[in-house]
């Protein structure tokens, strides 16, 4: 086993269908946007290596796969989050609006060991379009309320502090991580598949 | 209801267990248009996995069932002639529900600061502490292990869902010999590390073990025993009493009466997983095995599948004719939703649809107990099979501890499954007695005992861990039973060994609850076989490609509603 830690970030993007989670993701990862909407389909979770205070990470970001559609998003999304984003559109005021339930929705779900300071970071998406109805004021406030929650604006499509967020992101999902460090008792996980080189001569008991 | 549902569809699944959840990704992975519901707010039904207070719903529920009203519609807008609407059943499946506390509702915090301070590490468990620890609990309705090369780990890496999930190996597995608890010695390191078995039988377990995996049909080694049983081919061979005990009750997972051919099956099954993950041949998936059931659903989003928990079938709309009678779709929310194939879990089935009344079933047990089984150094995640349930039949036991992110520290949770007898308290009472200390925890000291201590000073001891189990060179010690705080017993219907199809139309396919076997090798089979017959020539789950390989091409971009919020109507 490599002595040197290797650091895995999960990140889950969290709101309403069609604020934009799948596009900000695809924006950032592979710098696409796509004009059209479709629920999502095929987005599953994009990975991306990061430089955090010289420091390399993997940050792996959950997409939602369509499941919040209707509220459907089961316990195991959530697992062993580091950071939660939370998205909505600020053109639209329900997403906006939304924004608590899905914060609650996480605690709730994701049961964080220190739901206090669980790192989110909210992102006022589709700043580009012109008939924007949540103003930046307004969004701060419920950040500051949340016992300050980094707040972007963002546009996916144009690319506007896209990159941005994601650094604040994965400097502050780093952050969690090196505090569950310590409670890391079990570092012998298991992700399949395993070790092959077991496969050739593995009949266990054969002497 | 927020957004409406697209009323067409290839594929309805109904219920989100493992069977179901299985299927609906096979056949979202192939394109198909597949709509996934559950009447309940989780994933899973008798699959899931709760925390404590998601499993106290649970139990509600449960009792609640029978009142539960079907819904009879008389509307007949959504069907024409010669189609008839059959109301869907929701047969209770669960029964004998108890539910006992071994612990007092809360401890003053006076009572174990005074007497107690020394314990520190060891806190008394009171059933407020339980609670508050809620989330830290992930109880497994129907807990299960996957052989390490088993058909479910295979379809978990061949599909790439594998990606979803995490595991741990159990790291050892016990037995229940001459009325106490050992480590059976199943990889070639355990044989020749343990001190239980003398160097003449390791020899001869060695070279048994060897014989079961190197069993060929044709071969001759077993050829006058193909009518005889496996304990029976066992002690032809001349083997200690010990070993046939390891052989047949915890390594072939067998009893006294299993057929020598199963028993030499379930020995190479056995020796075929070891030594893939960790010391035994079994994973257990962390967070509980519920969490399987959702990484399919995943799956089955990621490939355009659609989601809706708290949302179920009301009735079928079926076509009969004189040769046979076919589904055009469900009716949900009134709402008509077609499809040309309809998975449905056995509970959610019209009685009609029910040939036979189901008389199998399991009995399950959820212990809390504030230690292990058989204590030792590490935490030990452990399966046993107790070979003396009634009528011989074993109890499968697996205890997990905190390390599986199931339970908190400090406690462990152990789980019994068997077949039904009569009643899962009655059931499994044979294991529970031999196995763990069902004393109620009384605090009140007026109730001591005449010895030298009080009875709570006494019981507390015991309870807290304050005899030390682990120092004395984790020998005889060990026998100090753990204290259950809390228990649950409760039967579930078992219909793997049904006919499912009899009086079914022929684009409905029955789908059954967790099965009696440890793995989930019975679900993988069944879904296998319904896809089969939904989509012949059609590839069961091909990998699915890893998401860098997988770029949102810009082309195949289809505008579509703008607005959709489902938020709206919160």
């Amino acid at each position: 086993m490599s002595t040197k830690k290797k650091v895995l970030l999960k990140v889950i993007i969290l709101g309403d269908s069609g604020v934009g989670k799948t596009s900000l993701m695809n924006q950032y990862v592979n710098k696409k946007f796509s004009g059209g909407y479709k629920a999502t389909i095929g987005a599953d979770f994009l990975t991306k290596d990061v430089m955090v205070d010289d420091r390399i990470v993997t940050m792996q970001i959950w997409d939602t796969a369509g499941q919040e559609r209707f509220q459907s998003l089961g316990v195991a999304f959530y697992r062993g989050a580091d950071c939660c984003v939370l998205v909505f559109d600020v053109s639209l005021p329900s997403t906006f609006k939304s924004l608590d339930s899905w914060r609650d929705e996480f605690l709730v779900q994701a049961s964080p060991r220190d739901p206090e300071n669980f790192p989110f970071v909210v992102l006022g998406n589709k700043i580009d379009l012109e008939n924007r109805t949540i103003q930046s004021k307004r969004a701060q406030q419920w950040c500051q309320n949340k016992n300050n929650i980094p707040y972007f604006e963002t546009s996916a499509k144009e690319a506007i502090n896209v990159e941005q967020a994601f650094q604040t992101i994965a400097k502050n999902a780093l952050a969690q991580e090196s505090d569950q460090d310590i409670y890391n008792e079990f570092p012998d996980q298991i992700k399949l598949p395993g070790d092959n080189k077991l496969n050739n001569s593995d009949a266990g008991c054969s002497c | 209801m927020g957004e409406d549902l697209c009323s067409e569809y290839d594929v309805i699944v109904i219920g989100t267990g493992m069977t179901e959840s299985i299927i609906a990704a096979a056949a979202s992975r192939i394109g198909k248009r597949v709509l996934h519901l559950d009447r309940n707010d989780y994933y899973g039904g008798m699959w899931a996995t709760f925390s404590f207070d998601a499993l106290q719903r649970w139990l509600k529920e449960c009792h609640n069932q029978d009142q539960k009203n079907i819904t009879n519609f008389k509307n007949k807008t959504y069907i024409s002639q010669d189609e008839i609407l059959i109301s869907c059943g929701s047969q209770s499946s669960v029964s004998n529900i108890d539910e006992q506390w071994f612990i007092p509702k809360n401890v003053p915090v006076n009572a174990s600061e005074n007497s107690f301070s020394k314990n520190e590490k060891n806190d008394f468990w009171d059933q407020e502490k339980i609670k508050n620890l809620s989330r830290k609990f992930n109880l497994d309705l129907a807990p299960k292990l996957l052989f390490s090369r088993g058909s479910l780990v295979d379809l978990l890496i061949s599909s790439n869902i594998a990606r979803y999930a995490e595991f741990r190996s159990v790291s050892r597995i016990l037995t229940w010999y001459n009325g106490q608890l050992e480590t059976v010695p199943c990889s070639r390191a355990d044989v020749f590390s343990t001190k239980d078995v003398s160097v003449m039988e390791k020899r001869l377990l060695m070279k048994m073990l060897q014989l079961c995996a190197e069993y060929k049909p044709n071969g001759n080694e077993f050829k006058n025993f193909e009518k005889k049983t496996f304990a029976d081919y066992l002690k032809s061979k001349e083997l200690t009493e010990n070993i046939v005990h390891y052989i047949l009750y915890a390594i072939a997972m067998s009893s006294i009466n299993t057929p020598c051919m199963t028993g030499v099956e379930r020995t190479q099954k056995f020796l075929s997983s070891l030594g893939r993950f960790g010391n035994t041949p079994f994973l257990w998936p962390l967070y509980g095995s519920g969490e399987l059931p959702q990484c399919f659903c995943r799956l089955c989003a990621v490939f355009g599948g659609v989601y809706h928990l708290k949302r179920t079938a009301d009735s079928l709309v079926v076509l009969k004719t004189d040769m046979k009678s076919i589904c055009k779709g469900i009716v949900s929310n009134d709402q008509f939703l077609s499809t040309h194939h309809l998975i449905l879990n056995v509970s959610e089935a019209p009685s009609s649809f029910l040939q036979e009344t189901f008389n199998e079933g399991l009995s399950r047990g959820i212990f809390i107990t504030n230690r292990s089984i058989y204590s030792s150094e590490k935490e030990s995640l452990t399966l046993l099979q107790f070979p003396y349930g009634i009528k011989n039949k074993p109890i499968t036991v697996i205890e997990i501890g905190s390390s599986t992110h199931a339970c908190p520290d400090g406690l462990y949770i152990i789980h019994m499954t068997c077949k039904q007898n009569t009643n899962a308290t009655e059931d499994l009472k044979p294991a529970v007695e031999k196995l763990l200390e069902i004393e109620q925890i009384d605090l009140d000291p007026s109730h001591s005992a005449s010895s030298g201590i009080s009875g709570f000073a006494y019981d507390y001891e015991i309870y807290s861990g304050a005899i030390d189990m682990t120092n004395k060179e984790n020998q005889e010690v060990k026998s100090v039973r753990p204290q259950v705080l809390w228990a649950l017993y409760f039967n579930c219907l078992e219909t793997s060994q049904c006919d499912l199809s009899v009086n079914v139309p022929s684009n409905i396919y029955l789908t059954s609850g967790p099965d009696a076997d440890i793995d989930f090798e019975f679900a993988v089979k069944q879904a296998k076989e319904i896809f089969k017959k939904m989509y012949p020539n059609e590839e069961f789950l091909p990998r699915a490609p890893d998401p860098e390989e997988l770029l949102l091409d810009d082309e195949e971009i289809i505008s579509g509603d703008n607005n959709s919020s489902l938020t709206s109507t919160e």
